[in-house]
C-alpha cells in the first residue's frame, strides 16, 4: 500500500445526515464504479443472445410499425404532415428514453438489494448508471432514426433537420433530470411499499397517452393545449419533431417550463433519496 | 497510539411489525384500525416472535448503547450467539444502515466484507469481475491494476482468468472472490464469517493472509462462530448479548464469558422459557439426559449408553396427532453435530393426549470431548413440518473422552467411528524405474 495512494480521511457515522448534504464529493470518488456497472450491464446483458445489441433497435422498430398501422393507417390520426414512420419513431424513441430511465430508477433499491445489503457505496451510483446506460441505448436508436430520416430525405418526403437539432443534448438532459427526479422518488417509495412498483409501469403507460407520442400537439383543441403543455414531456417531443422533421414550432415557453419542472423534481427526488437511502435496507 | 475506530453509544432500533407489512394497503389497514378505530392491530402476529431478551414491547433493540474503541493495527474479535446484534453492528459500521442514535468516528478507509463476491456477474470473465468487485468494495481501477497479478495468483486461477465465472467450479469462484477481498487497500477491515467458505487448505491460506495484513498495521474487526479462528487471530474480543456489549477484554477471558452465557440462559426452567417458537399446541416442559441406571447426568463419557428424554405436554385439551419430536446437538462453536428424532429413531409419527415422555436411546455415544448444547423441538411429522415448539439452547452438557473402542484409550477427532482394521497380504510392488533396478 503506497502512502500516497492512501486516502487518510476521518469521518463520522451518525443517525442523521444534513438534509442538504448530498455528499457529492463522495459520489465523485466512486465515479469509476459508474463505468464498471455500465460495462457490466452492456456486456453481460447481451451475452448468450442471438441478436445481441440488435435488441436495442428491434422493439422500437416493431412499435413504430404497429403504431403506423394502427394509429396512422387505421385510426387516421394526424402526423402533422410528416412521414408517419418518422413521426411515430421519434415519439417512441424520446418517450422510450424517459420511460426506461424512470422505470429503471424506480427499482433502484429492490433490484440492487443483494449488493446494497452487503456493501456501502453512494447509492446514487445506481440511478446514474441506469441513466447513462439508457442514454447509450437511445443513441444507438437515434442512429437507426437517422438512417430512416436520410432515406425519407433522399425521397424528398421530409425537409430534414434544422438548426434547432442542436437542442438534442438539452432535450436529453431535461428528460434525464426529470426521469432521475421522478424515478428516485418512486424508488424511495417502492423500497417500502412493493405493491406500488406495479403501479409504476401502469402509470407510465397512462403518462404516455397524455404525452404527444401518438398524436401531434397541433391536433389537440386550442383551449386544451395549455393542459397538454403542463406535461413537461410534451414540449420535449414537440421540439424534437420540429428539429428533425420540421413539424410545428419550438414551444420555447413550454421548453423553459419543462426545464424548471425537471430541475425541481431532480432536487426534490435527490433530497428524499438522500434521506431514505440510509435506512432503506431495513425495509427492503 | 491513534484510534482507528471509536464507537460511542450506538443503538439501532427496529419497530416490530410496523416495518414488516411491506404493502401500502396493509399499512393503511393498520393505520385505520389502530389510529382511527382504536382497535387492535389486525396484522400483529398471533405468536410473538423469538425473543433474545432485547425486546421492549413492539420495539426491538438490535444494538443497544454499544461503545468501544479500536487502536490502529489492532485485531478485534466480535462474538455472541445468533441474534446478539453482531451483524447489525457490522452493518452500521459499514454504513449499510444508519444507527438510531450514537456516533461512530472512523479514521481511515474502511472496507467491509460481509460476504465475498458481492456483485459478481456470472456472464463476465474473471478479469472483469475482479475490476467490478474491487470497484464495489471501494478500490479504484489503478489500485486494482497494481494488485491484479497478486489477486490472480492468490486465487490460483491464472488459466481461467478470461473465462466467464459461471463456468468456474464453486471452489474457484470462492477463491477468486476472497482473493479480491484479501487484497483490498483499506486501513480498517470488517470481516464477517467469510472464512466459512472454501476448502480447508484455502481457509488456512486466508487466515494467513489476514494475519499478514494485521501485522502490516491494518485494523481488523472479525466476526466468526469459529472460536478457533477467533483465538488464532484476535488478541482481544468483545462479546455481544441481546444487542448490548457485555464483555470487552483479552480473547481468553471473552471466550469463558461467552461460554458462561449459555449457562445463565439455561438457568431458567425450560417450561418457563419465553424464547420459543412454534404454534404451541404441544410444549416441551423439560429435557434431560439419563445414564444406564436412570440417573440424570450433565457430563457424558464417549462410548456410554444414554437416554435423552423430553417431557412434552398437550396444551389444547384434545389429542394432537401426527407429531414428530427431535433434539439437535450443537458444539459451542455452533457446529451442528448430530440429530436425534422420532423419525430417525424408527418411531414414526405419534400422538399425545396429555403429557408424555419421549426418549431417545443412544447405545454408544460417539461424539468426542467438548462442550455442547441442544435444541429441542416438536412439530408436525408430515406436510409443512410446522413447529409446535422449538427451543434453542435448551440444555448444555459436557462430553469427556471415553473408551469408545474398548481398548483402554480414547479416539481422536470430533467423533469416534466404529471400525475394523485388517491387513491383507499382496504381491510386492515391482518398480520398473532404472534406479529401482539398479538397487534391485
Amino acid at each position: 500500500m503506497t502512502d500516497a495512494a492512501r486516502i487518510q480521511k476521518t469521518y463520522t457515522i451518525e443517525p442523521h445526515r444534513g438534509f442538504l448534504d448530498l455528499r457529492l464529493s463522495e459520489l465523485w470518488r466512486y465515479r469509476h464504479l459508474v463505468f464498471m456497472f455500465m460495462r457490466r450491464d452492456l456486456v453481460a446483458g447481451y451475452k448468450q443472445t442471438i441478436l445481441g445489441p440488435l435488441w436495442l433497435v428491434i422493439p422500437p422498430l416493431i412499435s413504430t410499425v404497429v403504431f403506423t398501422i394502427i394509429f396512422g393507417e387505421i385510426a387516421q390520426l394526424s402526423s402533422d404532415g410528416t412521414p408517419r414512420v418518422l413521426f411515430y419513431m421519434s415519439g417512441i424513441m424520446m418517450w422510450g428514453y424517459f420511460n426506461a430511465c424512470v422505470v429503471g430508477n424506480a427499482s433502484t433499491f429492490t433490484s440492487q438489494s443483494g449488493i446494497f445489503s452487503k456493501v456501502y457505496f453512494p447509492r446514487l451510483i445506481v440511478p446514474l448508471t441506469n441513466v447513462l446506460t439508457t442514454t447509450i441505448s437511445t443513441t444507438i436508436q437515434f442512429l437507426m432514426f437517422a438512417g430512416f430520416l436520410m432515406y425519407y430525405m433522399a425521397q424528398n418526403l421530409t425537409e430534414g433537420p434544422n438548426i434547432t437539432a442542436f437542442l438534442l443534448p438539452l432535450l436529453l438532459l431535461v428528460s434525464a433530470s426529470l426521469a432521475i427526479g421522478v424515478g428516485v422518488l418512486l424508488s424511495a417509495i417502492t423500497a417500502k411499499y412493493r405493491d406500488l412498483s406495479f403501479l409504476v409501469s401502469y402509470g407510465m403507460q397512462l403518462w404516455m397517452y397524455a404525452t404527444t407520442v401518438i398524436y401531434p400537439l397541433s391536433s389537440v383543441p386550442e383551449k386544451y393545449r395549455f393542459l397538454a403543455l403542463l406535461n413537461p414531456m410534451t414540449s420535449i417531443i414537440e421540439t424534437f419533431r420540429h428539429a428533425f422533421l420540421g413539424s410545428g414550432v419550438v414551444p420555447w415557453g413550454g421548453l423553459l417550463y419543462s426545464g424548471v419542472v425537471a430541475g425541481a423534481s431532480l432536487t426534490i427526488g435527490l433530497l428524499i433519496f438522500n434521506m431514505v437511502e440510509r435506512t432503506a435496507m431495513d425495509t427492503v | 497510539m491513534t484510534l482507528s475506530l471509536s464507537v460511542e453509544n450506538v443503538s439501532k432500533r427496529y419497530r416490530l411489525g410496523t416495518i414488516g407489512s411491506g404493502t401500502a394497503s396493509d399499512d393503511i389497514k393498520r393505520w385505520w384500525s389502530t389510529k382511527i378505530m382504536r382497535r387492535g392491530d389486525p396484522l400483529s402476529p398471533l405468536m410473538p416472535a423469538i425473543d433474545h431478551g432485547n425486546r421492549d414491547g413492539d420495539i426491538l433493540w438490535a444494538v443497544r448503547d454499544v461503545s468501544f474503541s479500536v487502536d490502529e493495527g489492532a485485531v478485534i474479535g466480535i462474538i455472541g450467539k445468533n441474534g446478539a446484534g453482531k451483524s447489525t453492528l457490522l452493518k452500521i459500521l459499514s454504513q449499510i444502515t444508519a444507527p438510531t442514535s450514537g456516533r461512530i468516528r472512523v479514521n481511515g478507509r474502511l472496507a467491509s466484507l460481509l460476504e465475498v463476491g458481492t456483485g459478481f456477474n456470472g456472464e463476465l470473465t474473471g478479469r472483469d469481475n475482479i475490476y467490478l468487485n474491487g470497484g464495489i468494495l471501494g478500490m479504484t481501477p489503478p489500485e486494482i491494476r497494481r494488485r491484479f497479478d497478486e489477486i490472480v495468483d492468490f486465487a490460483e486461477i491464472e488459466e481461467f482468468i478470461d473465462t466467464p465465472v459461471k463456468r468456474y467450479s464453486s471452489g474457484m469462484y470462492v477463491r477468486l472472490a476472497f482473493s479480491v477481498a484479501a487484497h483490498l487497500e483499506a486501513d480498517i477491515m470488517i470481516i464477517d464469517e467469510v472464512l466459512a467458505v472454501g476448502d480447508i487448505g484455502f481457509q488456512k491460506k486466508c487466515l494467513g493472509k489476514i494475519s499478514d495484513s494485521s501485522s502490516a498495521g491494518r485494523t481488523i474487526l472479525f466476526v466468526s462462530h469459529r472460536m478457533d479462528h477467533i483465538t488464532a487471530l484476535c488478541p482481544r474480543s468483545i462479546v455481544m448479548q441481546a444487542g448490548s456489549l457485555v464483555h470487552d477484554g483479552p480473547t481468553e477471558d471473552a471466550l469463558s464469558y461467552y461460554y458462561r452465557l449459555f449457562d445463565t440462559v439455561e438457568a431458567s426452567p425450560l417450561a418457563e422459557r419465553l424464547d420459543r417458537r412454534g404454534r404451541g399446541r404441544v410444549r416441551v416442559l423439560d429435557v434431560w439426559i439419563e445414564n444406564q441406571s436412570g440417573e440424570r447426568v450433565e457430563t457424558i463419557i464417549t462410548g456410554q449408553t444414554l437416554v435423552f428424554k423430553m417431557r412434552i405436554r398437550n396444551m389444547t385439551g384434545k389429542t394432537v396427532g401426527n407429531l414428530s419430536a427431535g433434539i439437535g446437538i450443537f458444539s459451542f462453536s455452533n457446529m451442528f453435530a448430530a440429530s436425534l428424532s422420532t423419525t430417525e429413531g424408527g418411531l414414526g409419527a405419534f400422538s399425545v393426549e396429555d403429557e408424555m415422555i419421549v426418549a431417545f436411546r443412544v447405545e454408544r455415544m460417539s461424539l468426542n470431548q467438548g462442550q455442547f448444547y441442544l435444541n429441542c423441538s416438536v412439530r408436525s411429522a408430515t406436510g409443512a413440518y410446522e413447529f409446535d415448539d422449538l427451543i434453542e439452547n435448551a440444555k448444555t452438557f459436557h462430553i469427556d473422552y471415553g473408551d469408545f473402542h474398548g481398548i483402554g484409550q480414547s479416539g481422536g477427532g470430533f467423533v469416534s467411528i466404529e471400525h475394523h482394521a485388517e491387513t491383507e497380504v499382496v504381491e510386492a510392488h515391482t518398480d520398473k524405474s532404472p534406479q529401482a533396478n539398479a538397487v534391485g
